[in-house]
């Protein structure tokens, strides 16, 4: 006769081996516990090798999995948003994209149009020259007395 | 003659290697039961235990009471689990398999010294504690391992101490009924 305990331990027995190897590797570094990860500290040999199987694996079983539900909702507000998005659009592209571009007789009458403007602007240049262009010689002589004599008593008063 | 287990934690306090060693030692193989139980992987289980080790000797500093050593490394292990469980995307399977139960308390008084089986048994005692859902199995793999009190029980799975009661229960009542049934 047996106790249910004696069952139970006797039934995993055989990984006794590899339980006094990872103990004796936890009580060997004891004295050199560290912040790493205890990852790190199973050996080379037991893990897997690194590929980009592995790599996606792991990311997939570490990044995805935990939060798949939230990963299934925000898949489905997207499908959601996109599904009203196409059902509300009346199926038409945007005015500016239905515009044809302008053919060439457009764009000779634009250009036409453009010299013409140029030559009137030119043409009022001319004959009504701008204040600001003026040369200096040719600027008209201050006439007002009120603003000369300001100008001559302060020549004066800086003389003196 | 071996130390007791408070007298072992307090030595395991000071960075005495001979009384980590002892005390792992000690559990190793019960921890490994439970484990493996929950798991249902063998190196998956291994590791687990490693990490469950490296994580007691770190954090040794938090247990309060030296004479629940047992329980709390056993807490520790099965934190372990959970994360496995979420990493494997386990842990909605496991606890979704919980029946639905009253909160009837384990009123059979049965010790799991209690429970004795015979040689031409053995095989039908581990069958019928198969068919058991996980979350009693758990309840009375504890129960048998290391015979926690419920309240270590309640502890160690994150659960309401009236919860435990109830799984004990029906796992004890349901096993007997399984034993009795199989020819």
């Amino acid at each position: 006769m047996k106790t249910p305990r004696e069952i139970l331990l006797e039934q995993q027995a055989e990984a006794l081996p590899d339980l006094d190897r990872v103990r004796r590797a936890v009580v060997a570094d004891l004295g050199r516990v560290t912040m790493t990860d205890a990852t790190e500290r199973v050996p080379p040999a037991a893990r897997p090798a690194w590929s980009p199987l592995t790599w996606t694996v792991v990311a997939w079983q570490q990044l995805v999995v935990p939060s798949r539900y939230a990963w299934a909702g925000v898949a489905a507000a997207w499908l959601c948003i996109v599904s009203l998005n196409l059902a509300l659009s009346d199926g038409h592209a945007p005015a500016l994209a239905q515009q044809r571009a302008p053919d060439a007789a457009q764009a000779e009458l634009a250009r036409e149009q453009r010299a013409l403007a140029a030559e009137l602007l030119g043409t009022r240049l001319v004959a009504q020259p701008s204040p600001m262009r003026q040369d200096r010689s040719q600027a008209p002589a201050f006439n007002d007395a009120g603003a000369l004599g300001w100008r001559e008593e302060n020549r004066f008063e800086h003389f003196v | 003659m071996q130390a007791d287990i408070p007298t072992q934690v307090q030595a395991a306090r000071g960075g005495a290697r001979e009384a980590w060693d002892a005390l792992f030692s000690r559990y190793q193989l019960p921890l490994f039961a439970y484990v493996r139980d929950l798991v249902r992987d063998r190196e998956a289980s291994l590791d687990i235990i490693q990490e469950a080790f490296i994580a007691a000797s770190r954090h040794l500093g938090t247990l309060r009471d030296d004479a629940k050593f047992g329980s709390w490394l056993f807490g520790i292990a099965r934190q372990k689990c959970v994360h496995h469980w979420r990493r494997t995307g386990r842990a909605e399977k496991i606890f979704d398999d919980e029946p639905v139960t009253d909160n009837a308390a384990d009123t059979t008084g049965a010790q799991p010294g209690d429970w004795l089986i015979a040689a031409e048994r053995e095989h039908a005692f581990v069958a019928a504690l198969e068919q058991l859902p996980p979350t009693h199995r758990e309840a009375l793999t504890l129960h048998f391992l290391e015979d926690f009190p419920l309240e270590e029980v309640a502890a160690i799975t994150a659960t309401p101490l009236g919860t435990v009661k109830s799984r004990l229960h029906y796992a004890k009542k349901k096993l007997r009924e399984l034993l009795e049934n199989q020819p």
